[in-house]
């Protein structure tokens, strides 16, 4: 029995399903991947339903994580749309391969559902301790979106988001879960197929492509030339010419990277924005993503009801980071930053909020509650800088 | 003397990406030999250059082979070409897939995708640049060095180097062949065959680094490697079953004379359900 690629209607289902059927809805054609918790039930959805769906869709259960996603890379080169999903340990092992399809202008989408680290830390809870190691984590300059999602329906739209993101501007994406929703059911509706917007990367013989009604410049993104397409197509690791083969000059290396970097900020605005809840008459903001950004709407509510005047800044990528939209929320405003983390979003934040930045800095393996969160905006408000 | 590199022709021009050359290969090395055997060798299988076939490599002075051949081709990071190999041969079963990389990347950082792929019989070429060192890097000792040799990270012996037929054989890959550098008439027919074979196929192409190993270790020059390795050579005798015993595939090597006996020939060529 066959079932249908995009299973369009109301579900009850998990973070981790929602994305595996964003990334089917997406087009998925390749998935390679190394199990770990929380992220193993995104592999087992995709393949349970590719086996039930006619298109060809390979799946490789490979040796490890440094293995998959450089498979995923290799897959992607026959312009195919190719995933892998993964956690802490393996995110850190997929380094090496983040930032050879970054250089080699490779679409991909990885998502990472975060536990708690370092090493093999809290397998089965929560965590926000990859928000550096998103941007950082593989060795020279490089910038890749990461969509931040935190509901069960932004999981199956994340994802979607990333893979045309990925396709529109060659580029690794990465989706960044966590265990707590990963695990969470909630309501998902799945829009009719002719309703989600599906972005193919540009080749030779179509350079042209729309992203979002904005058509992308090709002096930014080259259209791909993929194997097997007369085009003589060669990639390096190594810094390369516009043709592919290495490149070691000063000039030609500075451009590259410049390029990389630039296309990606070019576009920003075309990534999910920021949400921004009760900002107009507050007096302190939480800013937050993820599994925690619930906790901090619950929190605001609450607050409110005491009177107490607090927005919420929501961040839905968080790279490249929402610099402008920051610096307009702070002016006149505290600004207080949740995170399951010692402190890593506080680093962005700090950059670009001119003044002492609150912090609510919780890593025990739980979510801070809506209850934790007030406590400390009270703290806050009555003048405790700590 | 200046070599003016423009008016220089190469058989294999065509089927070289000029813009690249000259190579960044020593002379006297194995390197250009065993690629014009790969070229000739994709051109007897009768695959078309154009559009049906690609060359992955990792890192190392082999690994540079990818971007002088003037087809599809990918230069990934060191120890990943089979996995990247693995995700274009998914991606497109129609393309034939050749990963030509070197002993230290496919046997060292990259052993256990080896194994892995080799057990999964995923339809490709694997061919080994197997000079017994690390190159690039300087000939610094590799999962391949025979133990009596020197390099600049050996301190009194090597460790026993692997025996890349048996490993192969162990992992189950279904075809397996062992040649020199110096077997470039036969090569080519070797590895049209295994290109052709369905499922995993492998070639310990065993070769020379006389400018950094082959001078610390007995054969100092190219012309000398190519002699040594003609002498050492001793075809296998398939009719008698022993010669897959691990003692009867292995490389023997001396350090004052080179290669003392290297067991050539096709250890198994089996036909198994293709996994494309
Ligand atoms: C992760 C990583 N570690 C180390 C290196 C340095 N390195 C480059 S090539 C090489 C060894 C190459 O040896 P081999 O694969 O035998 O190739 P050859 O040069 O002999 O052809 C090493 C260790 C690297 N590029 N990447
Ligand atoms: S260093 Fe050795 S392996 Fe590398 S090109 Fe020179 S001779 Fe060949
Ligand atoms: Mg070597």
């Amino acid at each position: 029995m066959s079932e249908p690629r995009i299973l369009t209607g109301e579900h009850l289902i998990s973070g981790n399903e929602a994305v595996a059927e964003g990334a089917l809805a997406a087009g998925l054609q390749g998935y390679f991947g190394y199990p770990i918790t929380p992220s193993t039930s995104i592999m087992e959805r995709v393949i349970k339903r590719i086996q039930k769906i006619d298109d060809r869709i390979s799946f490789v259960q490979m040796e490890d994580e440094i293995a998959s996603i450089t498979a995923v890379a290799g897959c992607s080169w026959t312009r195919k749309k190719a995933m892998t999903a993964t956690s802490g340990p393996g995110f850190s092992l997929m380094q090496e391969g983040i930032g050879l399809a970054g250089f080699t202008e490779t679409p991909l989408v990885l998502v990472n559902v975060m536990r708690g680290g370092p090493s093999t830390g809290l397998p089965t809870f929560p965590g926000q301790q990859e928000t550096m190691q998103a941007h950082f984590g593989s060795h020279g300059d490089y910038l890749i979106p990461t969509l931040v999602p935190s509901s069960i329906q932004e999981c199956f739209d994340f994802t979607i988001e990333a893979f045309n993101i990925a396709e529109a501007l060659r580029t690794p994406v990465f989706v960044l879960s966590d265990q707590i929703i990963s695990v969470l059911k909630e309501r998902l509706i799945i829009p009719e197929a002719d309703e989600i917007e599906i972005v193919n990367r540009a080749s030779p013989s179509n350079p042209k492509i729309t992203f979002k009604g904005e058509e992308i410049d090709v002096d930014f993104v080259p259209p791909h030339n993929a194997f097997g397409e007369h085009e003589k197509s060669f990639a390096t690791g190594l810094s390369h010419d516009p043709s592919g083969h290495v490149d070691l000059s000063a000039d030609n290396y500075e451009q590259l990277i410049d390029r990389l970097h630039n296309k990606i900020m070019k576009y920003q605005h075309l990534m999910p924005q920021p949400d921004l809840f009760n900002i107009d008459d507050a007096e302190i903001v939480l800013v937050a993503f993820g599994s925690t950004a619930r906790a901090c709407r619950r929190a605001m509510i609450l607050a409110r009801k005491e009177g107490l005047k607090v927005g919420t800044f929501k961040i839905n990528t968080l790279w490249p980071f929402p610099k402008e939209q920051i610096e307009k929320v702070e002016q006149g405003r505290k600004i207080l930053v949740v995170e399951m983390s010692r402190g890593q979003l506080i680093w962005p934040v700090e950059r670009y909020v001119h003044k002492h930045v609150h912090h609510l800095a919780y890593y025990r393996g739980q979510i801070p509650t809506p209850s934790i969160i007030l406590d400390k905006i009270r703290k806050v408000l009555g003048g405790d800088n700590k | 003397m200046t070599i003016d590199f423009t008016k220089l022709h190469h058989n294999f021009e065509t089927s070289l990406t000029s813009k690249m050359l000259p190579t960044i290969w020593c002379s006297g090395c194995s390197l250009g030999s065993n690629l014009q055997s790969i070229i000739r060798g994709a051109k007897q299988a009768g695959y078309d250059f154009d559009h049906d076939i690609v060359m992955i490599s990792g890192i190392g002075c082999t690994g540079r082979a990818s971007g002088y051949v003037n087809i599809d081709g990918f230069h990934t990071t060191h120890g990943r070409a089979l996995p990247f190999a693995t995700g274009v041969k998914n991606g497109n079963p129609d393309l034939e897939v050749i990963v030509f990389s070197g002993d230290g990347d496919l046997f060292a950082i990259g052993g256990n995708h080896f194994i892995h792929t080799a057990r999964r019989g995923t339809d490709m070429t694997v061919i080994c640049n197997n000079n017994s060192t690390y190159g690039l890097t300087g000939g610094q000792a590799s999962a391949t060095s025979f133990e009596d040799t020197v390099t600049p990270t050996t301190i009194g012996k090597n460790d026993k180097p692997f025996n890349l037929v048996d490993l192969a054989l162990g992992a189950g890959a279904t075809f397996v062949a062992r040649y020199t550098t110096a077997q470039y008439n036969t090569l080519p027919r070797v590895i049209a065959q295994a290109m052709r074979h369905d499922g995993f196929a492998f070639i310990d192409l065993v070769s020379g680094c006389p400018a950094i190993y082959g001078k610390r270790n007995g054969y100092p020059t190219g012309e000398y490697m190519i002699k040594n390795f003609k002498e050492a050579s001793v075809e296998i005798d398939t009719s008698d079953p022993s010669y897959l015993l691990s003692e009867n595939t292995a490389i023997e090597f001396d350090r004052k004379v080179g290669y003392t006996k290297i067991p050539i020939g096709i250890f198994r060529s089996s036909t198994m359900e293709g996994k494309f």
